[in-house]
């Protein structure tokens, strides 16, 4: 894989506002430059919301490139792009105007999430475990690196999206077919090949929907292809929607309250809860970073049309969903791990540990372990200069 | 490697502090998830217990060198009446006020026990001392 946030230097102030907002700690800047921990960085868009100077970058593909690769050309579009209509009717000529632009297919694929909502909600209730559901790479990419503990909780799908493109290969196997993704968010982005080499996706290319909605509204008519949208496919996307407000089953938003929640099952406390839906985005995929939609309204279109969405289900294969959800365990004993943390820990106690950032790391552990490992020296703490 | 938390009686505000920083000081060393997840679970009930039942007290958090992981509880009293029944699956004296919170539900004992390695208890009127081992 390619590193996803990538750091463009020139123009770069070493204001350190990447630094401090990044929540899982991935970023520092060591020796006038921003490094990226690609292990830790869980995709999000925090960084690059709060980079003033814009040189934090996400890679997007050349669509015009893409686009002469292939005989036929599919686009799938998000869900979550409903919440910026008033009417059902305006997916129609959406997808239309998507058509025009040079797509062959337009391909949505809630029918998909809906039945792996339904799934989610049938196999949460066969276990005494609190299950979790997330179809967001940022929240699987968390718990994978901060909450290995809770990977056995992890309802075991594949995304739908995922599953879509999978389809759509063996549909068209005699084909030669080019599947874009449009993208609500940063963290979708990494299920294609291209721009971030992840050879074990289905989906050839991976852009955000905020660059394609220019095309498309210029050639937005009253014109309409049929697109049909699923309900509980819609419903499971949309943090106030899903589960309706059972007690038994639960939607949170957001990485801190994802993390208070994840704690709380950690320590065994939650007990009358079965099933929880994690998103990184306020109310869901519809607080995408790349919708022009806002969720605090969205939420409200998208309950106004629900009823005109279909009910009907796809059937899936067991086959065709699952997917176990793997960690990677770091081969090293506790003695020599032990050690290494004794040592960080000793340095820890001669810093500040003001956590002010102003180092270029984090927080002050971030720089003793990297006085540890003999990158840097304390010099670098303006504080202990003072 | 040897820290020290202080527990104080009935301050629910606080109540799992001691343990969070344990889990993510475990978390850091990469301890195995299994492991893991018996030391937050029976480290946080044990915890409560202290700010529940007891006077006040602390939690000893130690890694040995052969990289076994130690707790240790010690309150300062009142005492378990009956060792035996608080340890049945349960069975619970907690506060109304505890219960209205979620805790004391009865089964901190006995969860404790099922998930260490190793499970000491001994209780006395001078205070109640819980060492357990993970390895």
């Amino acid at each position: 894989m390619k590193p996803v946030i990538q750091y463009l230097g020139d123009n770069c102030k070493k204001c350190i506002k990447c630094v401090k907002s990044c929540p899982s700690d991935a970023i520092s800047i060591i020796n006038e430059k921003v490094i990226i921990d690609q292990q830790k960085c869980i995709h999000c868009h925090v960084c690059h919301q709060a980079c003033e100077k814009k040189v934090i970058k996400i890679e997007n593909v050349d669509l015009n490139e893409a686009f002469k690769k292939h005989e036929y050309n599919i686009a799938l579009i998000p869900t979550a792009i409903l919440s910026d209509f008033d009417h059902y009717d305006e997916i129609k000529n959406l997808a239309y105007a998507i058509k025009k632009f040079g797509f062959d297919e337009v391909v949505q694929y809630s029918d998909i999430e809906g039945t792996l909502y339904k799934q989610a909600l049938k196999d949460s209730q066969n276990t005494d475990k609190v299950m979790l559901t997330s179809f967001c790479p940022t929240v699987n990419r968390l718990i994978e690196n901060e909450y290995p503990t809770l990977i056995e909780h992890l309802l075991p799908y594949e995304y739908p999206v995922e599953i879509a493109a999978k389809k759509l290969r063996e549909k068209y196997h005699d084909k030669d077919i080019g599947i874009f993704s449009f993208c609500e968010c940063v963290g979708k982005l990494v299920l294609a090949k291209e721009p971030f080499d992840n050879q074990d996706s289905y989906i050839d290319y991976a852009l955000s929907i905020s660059r394609m909605f220019p095309h498309i509204n210029k050639r937005k008519t009253n014109q309409q292809e049929e697109i049909e949208m699923n309900k509980y496919g819609v419903k499971s996307i949309v943090g106030d929607l899903f589960g309706n407000r059972r007690f038994s089953v639960i939607s949170v938003e957001g990485l801190s309250q994802i993390r208070a929640v994840l704690d709380l099952i950690e320590f065994d406390q939650l007990k009358h809860v079965q099933l929880i839906a994690l998103f990184h985005c306020y109310q869901g995929c519809i607080g995408g970073y790349y919708l022009w939609s806002n969720p605090f309204e969205g939420r409200f279109h998208i309950e106004s049309i629900l009823d005109q969405c279909q009910t009907t289900m796809t059937p899936l294969n067991k086959d065709e969903y699952y997917k176990e959800h793997l960690i990677h365990v770091k081969q090293q004993s506790i003695k020599e791990r032990l050690a290494w943390f004794n040592k960080v820990n000793a340095i820890l106690e001669t810093l500040p540990q003001f956590d002010c950032g102003s180092c270029g790391f984090a927080n002050c552990r971030g720089l003793a372990s990297k006085i540890a490992s003999g990158e840097v020296d304390d010099s670098l703490c303006r504080v202990k200069r003072r | 490697m040897i820290k020290v938390y202080q527990v104080e009686k009935e301050n629910y505000e606080d109540a799992g502090k001691a343990s969070s920083d344990i889990k993510r000081v475990l978390k850091s060393l990469g301890i195995d998830r299994k492991v893991l997840k018996s030391i937050a679970i029976a480290c946080y009930e044990a915890e409560i217990n202290i700010v529940i039942h007891s006077d006040g007290g602390e939690i000893t958090f130690e890694i040995d060198d052969e990289g076994i992981i130690h707790l240790s509880f010690d309150d300062i009293g009142p005492g378990i009446d009956d060792l035996q029944l608080a340890q049945t699956p349960g069975y619970s004296t907690a506060s109304t006020k505890a219960r209205s919170l979620g805790f004391g539900a009865g089964m901190g004992l006995y969860n404790m026990k099922s998930v260490a390695s190793s499970f000491h208890i001994e209780s006395s009127k001078e205070g109640t001392h819980i060492h357990m081992t993970f390895v």
